[in-house]
């Protein structure tokens, strides 16, 4: 197995040009973040208040939904390298997986600016807005990268013999996985 | 690859069942912190397949998960 030969081996999945790309990305979102966490320790009521109007199972949803797509792209990897069948079904069903946030996120941002909350209402509004558009940008194009993926395996472009392309899409959309895993509980649980 | 997944949800969810139960607000605060760097380093390791790079990239990405969530836990400590 292609997977097997893969294990033996070190070996970064994907370019290296988009590895010092995904982590120019962690980066600032890490610097975000810890501005989020110094900015509530200076105002915790504000943040408090901010997150009681939130809704969290939207949030939990969307965390499922990313979760869920990520296996399903890690699982594309995993049978485009061992010439199996059904990659294109699992890249598709990630971008189907994936809109559960980009549609509940919408949902939620409608609600909140229906009840007149905006970047401009305080200082968790201004993070909340910023950080969570930032990350949606992000997911967008990571579904962009991921039906030119689909569009490509179609064509025959990626094959055991030449992953990096599938790889170096899958490392990106894992990326916005990972980064939305430390969003979640620092927005509905932590702040 | 199914047990990884299966992993990821169980830790997204078990916040959700102890505050339902009534958990301390501390101890769910802590909890979730453990369990955010639990879920990064099995997405890098499995999912990224981080685990078979190179220790330096290996340990890049590792260490992005630990120093946000450890910086973060620093911050709300003191705070």
């Amino acid at each position: 197995m292609a997977d097997n030969a893969a294990a033996n081996e070190k070996h970064l999945p994907g370019d290296m040009a988009v590895w010092f790309f995904i982590f120019a990305e962690l980066a600032v979102f890490g610097i975000l973040f810890i501005g989020f966490g110094v900015a509530r320790s200076l105002d915790p009521d504000t943040f408090a208040a901010g997150r009681a109007v939130l809704h969290p199972w939207t949030g939990l949803i969307n965390t499922i939904g990313l979760i869920t797509a990520s296996y399903l792209v890690a699982c594309a990897v995993h049978r485009l390298r061992n010439q199996n069948t059904g990659t294109i079904a699992l890249l598709l069903g990630a971008i189907a997986a994936s809109s559960t946030y980009t549609f509940g996120k919408l949902w939620e941002y409608g609600v909140l600016y229906a009840d007149g909350y905006n970047l401009g209402t305080d200082t968790f509004f201004m993070f909340y807005f910023f950080l969570t558009f930032f990350h949606f940008m992000h997911v967008v194009l990571g579904q962009i990268i991921l039906v030119v993926l689909a569009v490509k395996v179609r064509k025959g472009d990626y094959h055991t013999d030449n992953m990096n392309g599938m790889e170096s899409g899958a490392s990106y959309w894992h990326m916005v996985d990972l980064v939305w895993l430390v969003l979640f509980p620092m927005l509905y649980v932590l702040a | 690859m199914l047990a990884v997944y299966i992993a990821l949800m169980v830790c997204t969810m078990l916040p959700v069942i102890v505050m339902q139960a009534g958990a301390d607000m501390t101890v769910l605060v802590w909890l979730v912190f453990a369990l955010v760097l639990v879920k990064a380093l099995l997405l890098v390791d499995h999912f990224m397949e981080m685990k078979h790079a190179p220790w330096g990239w290996r340990l890049a990405a590792q260490g992005w998960a630990v120093v946000v969530v450890a910086v973060l836990a620093g911050v709300h400590a003191v705070g």
